[in-house]
């Protein structure tokens, strides 16, 4: 059985040979793990270039998922040809990666979001600018345009390439509505919106959903598997956005695109940190079939098998907070056993860390993750 | 002389106003509040913190969430607009004074922004210190403000460490013991915070908030 078909059937509730594995959260890999820790223990340090093919695209970066064993390929947002004449490219950055740099650590994306590298390790990114402070620039802002030419060419030969063997899962932009929202307006500015002036966030949010289901049709028509909606609508201990306000500005648009994506047989996943608890009923309702990456110090994973296990996959789930980071290798194994226990039964579980690796995991813990699904998870379950 | 009944109606719509995140109807008691001539500090303290604290425990019961503390903040913020210009120097009644901020390295401010809010709202002098701040930083602005309380926030595991940097520098310069450390973050736990030597560990910002209150009441 290929990763393909493990993965399919998994998310069809359907026992595979063994539990799929997935990459680190949602996102592309960080670069502070990838540079710092992944490739040097590969022997692939030397690899590492801060220009060149999307981080997603890399052989190099292949090469480590294959060793890892992990079940999916994934493309992470996309770049016309036009700004990326003007732009540069720069893994340590959000979306796309490509921005017009416009200092040393200063990078303006597609939307025209200025990121700044943070110290002390210049591997986070902050936002320095946003777009639409003022809310009158909405009236002339033009969100990107999905069918803008070469935006899809690394995409295409993604999908040519692995397809068969691989399911790929791809996002247009790495941010949904909401956190595209307060991005370009500012977070307080943008939490104020919706209760002071919801038109903007109606007008906001239509001009941003055409650009993502442009893309996420064209990403359907090149042959993915799976659509990735990430959008961090909850914290630590519960919603961010009042679900109300989720379930009357984003709910319906999210919808669009599930329907869309389901026209086109394709799986629809959708990454939220924290407790999202509230609108998972909700999630599933509009048919998303993959929920990720249910932080265990946020939610109970065991609980959402139990309550919403027969409906949705759960894809994630191992402790980035607490066992990952602080706990030995004999925790790590022991955590990704209970999960595979709890939540594997009848497929509809992959494995992966519960958001992106940071430097301090060592490296051995991150191992474990993926050593031990690859020796216990085999079906059917004898744990 | 104003009917005590009709100065709580008074003050009971500003309390309402703000736990129903309805700006208008708040500017507009404060208004009559002032007009009425009940005293602007009271005004404060017994009609605006009162609704925030009614928003508080109704985020910490699930009822409200995070969007929703926010609105209620900025329902606070513009009626202190009106309201604080009348408050004289002398009639100040301050809480305490707190200096807080989120550690060198991380830049995650959601939770501190909100805390500072609350803790305005509840009377306390805040130095918001912003993101990115060094141990050093802290250290300076507990002896510039006379801070009682430091509030640290981390949200990444990669910068919790920096939480123990704070601490220390506060032991090294001798100021320690003459302030209560209140950490807070998404990774933070009470155990985590015992054995960094911080006075308490917040679950979320309103926590936070309520555990400095109860702190400087008791101090009283």
């Amino acid at each position: 059985m290929n990763s393909k078909e493990r993965m399919i059937r998994t998310i069809e509730g359907e026992e595979p040979d063994r539990v799929p594995l997935g990459t680190t959260g949602f996102y592309d890999w960080t670069s502070s793990f990838l540079a710092g820790a992944l490739l040097p223990h590969f022997g692939l340090a030397e690899k590492w270039t801060p220009n060149g093919p999307p981080t997603w695209a890399a052989d190099h970066v292949d090469k480590v998922e294959e060793m890892l064993g992990i079940d999916s390929k994934k493309i992470v947002a996309t770049c016309p040809a036009e700004f990326r004449r003007k732009a540069s490219y720069d893994p340590r950055f959000m979306g796309s990666g490509w921005g017009v740099r416009i200092a040393p650590d200063t990078l303006v994306d597609e939307f025209g979001i200025t990121w700044q590298l943070v110290l002390p390790d210049k591997l986070h990114t902050r936002i320095i600018s946003h777009p639409l402070k003022d809310p009158d620039a909405l009236e002339d802002y033009v969100f990107p345009d999905p069918d803008a030419e070469g935006r899809y060419d690394e995409a295409e030969q993604y999908v040519e390439r692995w397809h068969e063997e691989y399911p790929i899962s791809a996002c247009p932009a790495d941010v949904y509505l909401f956190d595209q929202g307060w991005f370009l307006r500012g977070f307080h500015e943008n939490m104020i919106d919706f209760y002071r002036n919801p038109s903007l966030i109606e007008r906001m949010y239509d001009m941003n959903q055409k650009f993502f289901l442009g893309c996420a049709k064209r990403l359907a028509e090149m042959g993915i598997t799976i659509l990735a909606i990430p959008d961090d609508v909850a914290g630590q201990t519960g919603m961010i956005l009042a679900p109300d306000l989720w379930r009357k500005h984003i709910k319906p648009r999210m919808k669009e695109v599930v329907d869309a994506m389901k026209r086109k047989d394709v799986y629809v996943l959708y990454h939220s940190d924290g407790d999202i608890g509230p609108i998972i009923k909700d999630l599933i309702e509009i048919g998303v079939d993959i929920l990720n990456p249910i932080q265990p110090e946020c939610m109970d994973p065991a609980q959402v098998k139990r309550t919403y296990g027969d409906r949705i996959t759960l894809c994630g789930t191992i402790s980035m907070q607490k066992t990952l980071p602080f706990g030995e290798v004999g925790d790590v194994r022991n955590e990704v056993i209970q999960r595979i226990k709890t939540c594997g039964q009848g497929g509809g579980l992959i494995i992966a860390p519960s958001n992106n690796a940071e430097l301090d995991i060592p490296v051995d813990n991150f191992l474990a993750v993926y050593d031990t699904t690859k020796k216990h998870g085999t079906y059917p379950l004898s744990l | 002389m104003i009917s005590s009944m009709s100065r709580e109606e008074i003050l009971g719509e500003i309390e309402r106003a703000i736990s129903d995140l309805d700006a208008d109807a708040c500017k507009k008691a404060c208004q009559r509040a002032l007009k009425e001539r009940i005293a602007p500090m009271d005004i404060i303290t017994e009609g605006m913190a009162k609704g925030m604290e009614t928003v508080g425990r109704k985020f910490e019961c699930r009822e409200i969430f995070l969007s929703d503390l926010i609105m209620a903040g900025e329902v606070m913020r513009e009626a202190m607009d009106i309201v604080k210009p009348n408050v004289k120097q002398d009639d100040v009644r301050s809480t305490g004074n707190v200096a807080l901020g989120v550690v060198r390295g991380d830049l995650h401010d959601i939770g501190k922004n909100i805390v500072v809010m609350l803790l305005q709202a509840a009377g306390f002098e805040v130095a918001d210190l912003g993101i990115d701040v060094t141990a050093e930083k802290f250290v300076e602005a507990v002896q510039k403000n006379a801070a009682e309380i430091v509030g640290i926030s981390a949200l990444l595991t990669v910068t919790m460490p920096e939480i123990e940097s704070v601490i220390n520098e506060l032991e090294k310069a001798g100021l320690r013991k003459g302030v209560r450390v209140v950490i807070g973050g998404a990774a933070i736990t009470p155990e985590y915070g015992e054995r960094i030597g911080a006075d308490y560990a917040a679950k979320d910002a309103v926590d936070g908030v309520n555990e400095c209150k109860a702190w400087a009441a008791a101090k009283r």
